[in-house]
């Protein structure tokens, strides 16, 4: 380092000029002539819209998980697929339900351990049906699935037909030998 | 892009924070830390007080507006100077002065014999006023190397110059002004 060097960098202060008096001032003028912060605002404004945006996309995600929490939750059933199959499922759903109520009336069985069994039997088809309702989940519009869904349906309601006719026979029968024994 | 380990923590952070706001007192809090430093980057650029001046004030707005591109990779300072450093050489650019027609009009001095330092007793108003005698491109190189602090790879960055030529450019300038600072030569 040259002398003339080793002199500017010991004497850097020293070299410095002051602005022209009144330039506190005119800075303070031309700040307040600067839009106020307009541009320089923009980077929290982003983030604001981003927050925004964040908490619309929350909100109808949890909606969204709220009006399908049972499809979500265990599955995706039958009806969900679309509405021709909910309609599918409405009515196997009630013709399952007219014989649940026939089953459950009173004057069928006379045992009522018997009852019990047969209730338990035809929930256990049911399991059956939770177990494609998660399948479905999986594989969203799975042809395969969604027959073997109203195949399920089907079966259910002619198993309770049979339980039914064998039902009413045994009753039937019942009936004749109490009478016949009636008669004698 | 960014690395946080090449962040730059700044002294003033709070400040620089306000005028991300468009905080108008940290703005002008932040002019009264930088003013001094910048008003005399640009000064010894265009050699004009008032248009240093202007320069150095504009340079700050054009900061407040641009807070957003602060990276943090430098220090707030380093910003902030490379805008007033580049406004004031857009400012003798516009007055038509090509810093590369200097070269020739002053390569005399080169082939002479270095001058004995040993003659000149330094002092800083002499020195200052020799340094305003230099040619726009000898004056540029040599404030932006001795005062702003800049390394040869920096200023060749700025001036779109290569480093071999900034290192000749700053040799030469220091030549020509030891031999302005002679006494004889006065």
């Amino acid at each position: 380092m040259s002398e003339l060097e080793k002199y500017i960098k010991e004497n850097k202060e020293a070299f410095d000029s002051k602005p022209l008096a009144g330039h506190f001032d005119r800075f303070s003028e031309r700040l307040d002539q600067l839009p106020s912060g307009k541009k320089v605002s923009l980077f929290p404004r982003l983030l604001k819209v981003a927050a925004i945006a964040v908490l619309v996309v929350l909100s109808s995600l949890w909606t969204y998980e709220k009006v399908f929490q049972h499809s979500s939750e265990n599955g995706i059933s039958l009806g969900d697929v679309s509405p021709e199959y909910r309609e599918v499922e409405h009515f196997y759903k009630q013709q399952i339900n007219i014989r649940y109520d026939e089953i459950n009336s009173d004057h069928l069985f006379t045992d009522s351990t018997q009852k019990r069994i047969v209730l338990k039997e035809l929930s256990e088809m049911d399991s059956i049906y939770n177990c494609m309702k998660e399948d479905l989940k999986t594989n969203p519009n799975d042809e395969r699935v969604i027959n073997a869904m109203i195949e399920h349906y089907r079966l259910k309601v002619e198993v309770m037909n049979n339980l039914l006719e064998r039902l009413k026979k045994i009753q039937t029968n019942q009936k004749q030998i109490s009478h016949e024994n009636n008669q004698i | 892009m960014s690395h946080p380990e090449q962040s730059y923590i700044n002294l003033n952070q709070e400040i620089i924070d306000g005028c991300r706001q468009g905080d108008k007192d940290a703005q002008f809090r932040l002019y009264k830390l930088y003013y001094r430093s910048m008003y005399n980057a640009s000064l010894r650029i265009v050699k004009d007080t008032a248009e240093a001046e202007d320069i150095m004030q504009e340079a700050f707005l054009t900061a407040f507006e641009k807070i957003g591109t602060y990276e943090g990779k430098v220090s707030f300072g380093s910003w902030l100077k490379r805008i007033v450093i580049n406004k004031s050489l857009d400012s003798i650019r516009k007055k038509k002065i090509k810093l590369t027609e200097l070269n020739e009009e002053t390569s005399k001095f080169t082939e002479e014999i270095e001058t004995d330092e040993s003659e000149i007793q330094y002092k800083v108003e002499t020195i200052k006023k020799a340094m305003e005698k230099l040619p726009d491109g000898y004056r540029i190189v040599l404030s932006m190397y001795l005062f702003e602090g800049y390394d040869h790879d920096e200023i060749a960055g700025v001036l779109g110059i290569s480093n071999s030529t900034s290192r000749s450019q700053y040799t030469r300038a220091k030549q020509y002004l030891l031999k302005l600072l002679k006494p004889n030569e006065k």
